[in-house]
């Protein structure tokens, strides 16, 4: 993402946040049909995370001089992230245990002796185990992104950026 | 209430530019205030608190970017990417290493022998990613990054 931002060195920090982190929050929202259509492309929905922890982190930063509508915007987008961290920690973690399983069945082709061959069977499990887990965590993710398109989060966001002023 | 994320005494209806030194002071601060423990220890606490803290640091850079002067950010960037990714590979393996461990209390009694293979080759391949990560921080230790850092914030703000 080399995208570089409209920034005004000579404004305020509050007047440049008012237009970042809308525009933050619709380089992170743009993806959100690609990944909820297409539950299995990792990469896709590695990128909407990306793009969504530049929002969290920023809204983090600058929470201080805001009001309580802003707070529980910001504790929304970060459930949604972890949720997304854990899919990816799924993604990341699957192909490695396939690897292991195969280099096991390999090791045990070569035994001439049954019972000094290792049972794959926990690999199994907790490959199947993770790919149950990746598909809950995901309908998930999909549903608020589902909730957020149709209740206007965004707007949200806006309204909290206008609304309360702190400090 | 603040956020345990939040920058102390920022005002941000004041000038961008005074609110990023602060921003970028506080960050560096907390996320180096973690190398030493990232070093000595092992348990990955530190590690995770480093991590997490730098990642915040790289997000200000990378969307304040147009601010500073390219040729001043890069290379800072640059060091901060680096740090970012050894962190993030060590990091990667406790995750890993939390997740099996904890899925091993849930398998009967029986041969486990495939899950302990992953578990000793993980713990390999953590130790490796991390003697490299502590050979880096002892490298921005002695090269003060941390002066250079704050000499660029002075600098480029």
């Amino acid at each position: 993402m080399a995208r570089t931002w409209d920034i005004k060195p000579r404004r305020s920090l509050r007047e440049n946040i008012a237009v970042l982190l809308p525009a933050l929050y619709d380089e992170f929202f743009v993806m959100k049909r690609k990944v909820v259509g297409h539950p299995r492309m990792q990469k896709v929905l590695h990128e909407m995370r990306l793009r969504g922890k530049m929002v969290r982190y920023m809204m983090e930063t600058v929470d201080v001089g805001y009001g309580e509508e802003f707070g529980s915007c910001l504790e929304e987008f970060k459930r949604l992230l972890v949720l997304m961290g854990k899919i990816h920690d799924c993604d990341v973690q699957v192909p490695k245990l396939r690897g292991h399983l195969t280099e096991i069945r390999l090791l045990n082709k070569g035994l001439t002796d049954r019972l000094k061959r290792i049972s794959t069977q926990p690999l199994v499990q907790v490959v199947r185990q993770r790919r149950e887990q990746r598909r809950n965590l995901f309908n998930e993710v999909r549903g608020i992104l589902e909730r957020w398109e149709h209740e206007n989060f965004r707007a949200k966001i806006v309204r909290a950026l206008a609304g309360e002023h702190v400090n | 209430m603040a956020h345990p994320w939040s920058i102390e005494h920022l005002a941000i209806d004041e000038p961008l530019k005074a609110c990023l030194r602060k921003i970028l002071r506080m960050r560096f601060q907390k996320m180096w205030s973690h190398g030493a423990g990232t070093a000595e220890n092992s348990d990955g606490e530190s590690l995770h608190d480093m991590r997490v803290s730098a990642r915040r640091l790289q997000a200000v850079m990378r969307i304040f970017k147009g601010v500073f002067a390219k040729k001043k950010i890069k290379k800072q960037r640059e060091m901060l990417r680096t740090l970012i990714g050894q962190l993030g590979s060590v990091r990667e393996h406790d995750v890993f290493l939390e997740y099996l461990a904890e899925f091993k209390t849930t398998i009967p009694t029986g041969d486990t022998r495939a899950i302990d293979l992953v578990i000793a080759r993980e713990r390999n391949l953590r130790e490796a990613g991390r003697s490299a990560l502590v050979r880096h921080l002892r490298r921005l230790k002695r090269d003060e990054f941390d002066l250079e850092f704050a000499r660029f914030i002075r600098q480029a703000l």
